[in-house]
């Protein structure tokens, strides 16, 4: 019989194991650059290439900490839940999560961390381990279970094309993609650069993902300098938003959905709320400054609801303008466990998005649209 | 009511003339590095502010009066009349039907930000004063229907007190700060430290809007790629200001200045409305997940704060308006943003009945001038 689902969580965060990059990576050609847990003054910080990871958290899991402040300082504290095949499916059996789309915590939360200027040999070899491990001990073993993301070697188009076919040969079924290439001295979504890897990613069917804030760190209007890190944490999520927006006006008017018109855009921990902003938006500008004759033929709008799809966690508002965003492009997530998450109050926070919502609009945006995107 | 059309834009921009701040200052005592505009090797003429030529600005951003809406024009016989004469001007509000029409600057910076960055502090202050009394002294005085708002002086905390002390005697009706006055001068603090609660504090008494347009947070933007072209590039950027406009409004909360604050009335025009439902949404819900109640002694929930305090505006939104009660009908002005690229110039009134065509004739009037004129003390 089919594996039955229930609930389809698009986005949560898998915490690498201390051994992910060690167990993986040649010691005699990288030694002490291989990604891996180190002490420093008194804690436990992950470091890669002479650099501290993660801005020196040895795992971002407040949201399975009871205070959701104090964060572990040593690998021995962090709870197994956010790093075992069998402590996460229990920790999805207690929120009714049938499957879950794995983002990474320590590479980046949203596929950045190899992504500065690295020695692309030492980037190539990273990313391939990453990717092995989410493989090995996360899809080997409960396949209906866990949907695993891709990270690619950006460094260059050709490593990265290589990456992705390696990655749809192992049961990855999408990959990230850092929002604002500009800010890693990479060419911009404008340029026909990338067209290569949308054309594989297009080919191999696999969907790319945003995942907020998709490594945009400067672009920011940060806390003031001194400010409590629950008001910095505060003020980046409720600002990601702003970037995400841009992210996919960015993809919008910049031609590379009307090129690739079978190309599948993912925005992970998105929010839904604002995407009316952006389709209005980009809709009005494309009228009054007649886009469609600079060759996009499509109306941004239209193209959204064919290409792309986005999630939310917790709103209400932007649910409701569900028939204009289209109910086939939304997806459900928890973040776990990640500050922000619904872990384990799913149930509570459903209820309050869904208020109102149709039982086969529900299933839609928790089962359907997710199944369609992953192919499940 | 007694307005003719019903309508108040909220957000709209003089282009200053050339000889506005030479014919003002000192020429023995600023020489050169007087605001003024200069022939450049390529024939077009440029702004030089404090000796700067500002090649990245145009000399009179006015795409809503050119056939593509992107042509500018690049020497100063060229500038149409109606962006920078007050009396031309008011013809052109008849035409696209607007009764009021709140004024921002262009050369100055959309948010002051080119007098704000002059390094000479004594120099910034006086080109703020010659600017905010050239609005009073030209404008203010060719009709009541301009709504006069003064620039600051933001490189420095005292300069700006003084500086909205003495706009709002002088009439002014509003002050237009950068987003981010430390980035733009280095002399500046960080918007949200409280180095600026003198400020803040002057403001409130003064019972006046502090106005933060989009675009003016640099930072907060994407980059425009080259690869676009022209019309796209002019297309994404409309589009990314108003992005910038949410991070704002989420830096004005979760400061603390509002909570700190409680009679500050923040306008962010050229924001957009359709995302703020999520914006608040987002804000309440890192509130409670960030326990700020404990942490940083915000009571109130950050959705409350806006709906008491902040003021956004739309032009381009028909979704939005649906969703206008999670907004606040209360909190939402309308703008044309005369003469740029983004402006709903000269298709005001169909953009109007198109984007409203659903909205009841109170909360329809709530927006296009009600609450505008409860703002700015208008009489309607």
């Amino acid at each position: 019989m089919a594996f039955e689902y229930k609930r389809i969580d698009v986005d949560s965060h898998c915490q690498e194991k201390p051994d992910a990059w060690t167990s993986r990576m040649s010691k005699a050609k990288w030694g002490d650059r291989i990604p891996q847990i180190v002490e420093r003054d008194g804690r436990e910080v992950w470091m890669c290439d002479g650099r501290v990871m993660m801005n020196g958290w040895v795992s971002l899991c407040h949201g399975v900490i009871p205070d959701r402040k104090s964060l572990p300082t040593h690998w021995r504290d962090v709870p197994s839940i956010v790093y075992t095949a069998d402590g996460r499916m229990r920790a999805m059996d207690r929120d009714g999560v049938s499957a879950q789309v794995l983002f990474p915590n320590t590479a980046g939360v949203g596929g950045e961390a190899f992504m500065m200027r690295m020695d692309p040999e030492l980037q190539k070899d990273c990313v391939r381990a990453y990717n092995d491990y989410l493989a090995e001990e996360f899809y080997d073993v409960a396949p209906h279970r866990f949907i695993t993301l891709a990270e690619l070697p950006l460094a260059t188009v050709e490593a990265a094309v290589a990456e992705l076919k390696h990655a749809a040969n192992r049961g990855h079924r999408g990959f990230l993609m850092i929002g604002a290439t500009e800010q890693y001295r990479l060419p911009a979504f404008a340029e026909r650069y990338w067209d290569p890897l949308w054309a594989t990613a297009q080919e191999l069917d696999m969907p790319v993902h945003f995942h907020n804030v998709a490594g945009a760190k400067r672009l920011n209007l940060g806390s003031e300098p001194g400010a409590s890190d629950m008001k910095t944490l505060a003020m980046g999520s409720a600002n990601s938003f702003a970037l995400s927006s841009q992210i996919f006006a960015n993809l919008l008017l910049g031609g590379v959905l009307e090129r690739f018109p079978k190309l599948t855009f993912v925005g992970a921990e998105s929010g839904i709320g604002w995407v009316p902003y952006v389709l209005e938006a980009c809709d009005y500008e494309w009228e009054r400054n007649e886009l469609y004759k600079n060759g996009l033929k499509r109306k941004p709008s239209d193209v959204f609801r064919q290409q792309c799809y986005v999630d939310f966690w917790y709103e209400q508002a932007g649910i409701k303008l569900r028939d204009y965003i289209g109910v086939d492009r939304i997806l459900w997530e928890t973040d776990f466990p990640h500050p922000t998450s619904i872990w384990p109050a799913a149930d509570k926070w459903l209820k309050w998005s869904f208020e109102g919502v149709p039982q086969e609009e529900q299933h839609k945006i928790l089962v359907e649209n997710p199944k369609r995107v992953y192919k499940l | 009511m007694g307005l003719r059309f019903g309508v108040i834009s909220v957000d709209d921009h003089v282009v200053e003339v050339p000889d506005l701040w030479v014919q003002g200052m000192s020429q023995a005592k600023w020489g050169d590095l007087i605001p003024h505009v200069a022939v450049q090797a390529d024939g077009t003429e440029r702004w030089v502010i404090e000796g700067q030529v500002k090649t990245a600005n145009s000399l009179a951003p006015t795409g809503a009066l050119s056939k593509d809406r992107g042509a500018e024009p690049q020497v100063w016989s060229q500038v149409p009349q109606s962006v920078h004469d007050p009396h031309a001007r008011l013809a052109a509000m008849d035409v696209d039907g607007i009764d009021y029409s709140v004024l921002y600057p262009s050369a100055a910076g959309i948010s002051g930000e080119a007098i704000c960055a002059i390094k000479a502090l004594d120099l910034q202050i006086e080109c703020a004063r010659v600017y905010n009394d050239w609005i009073i002294d030209v404008w203010t005085a060719a009709s009541s229907r301009f709504v006069p708002q003064a620039i600051l002086p933001a490189g420095s905390v005292e300069a700006a007190v003084s500086e909205a002390q003495r706009a709002v005697a002088r009439g002014h009706k509003g002050l237009i700060m950068p987003a981010q006055p430390s980035q733009i001068n280095p002399a500046a603090p960080h918007l949200y430290k409280p180095d600026w609660d003198p400020l803040w504090t002057a403001i409130q008494e003064l019972d006046v809007p502090v106005c933060f347009h989009a675009g003016s947070a640099p930072s907060v933007m994407f980059e425009i790629s080259p690869a676009y072209d022209p019309a796209g590039a002019r297309a994404f950027d409309n589009v990314r200001q108003s992005a910038g406009s949410a991070a704002l409004i989420n830096g004005m909360v979760l400061s603390g200045i509002l909570y700190r604050f409680p009679k500050l009335q923040p306008v962010f025009p050229g924001s957009a409305i359709d995302y703020v439902p999520f914006a608040l949404e987002a804000l309440d819900h890192q509130w409670e997940r960030q326990h700020l109640v404990e942490n940083e002694g915000f009571t109130e929930r950050p959705s409350e704060i806006f709906h008491r305090q902040c003021y956004v505006t739309t032009w381009r939104e028909r979704v939005g308006l649906r969703n206008r009660n999670y907004v606040g009908i209360d909190r939402i002005l309308w703008e044309s943003e005369f003469p740029r690229s983004a402006s709903t110039y000269p298709e005001s009134t169909r953009m109007i009945e198109s984007n409203f065509a659903e909205v009841p004739v109170r909360d329809r009037e709530l927006i296009l001038c009600r609450n505008a004129a409860r703002l700015y003390k208008l009489s309607i």
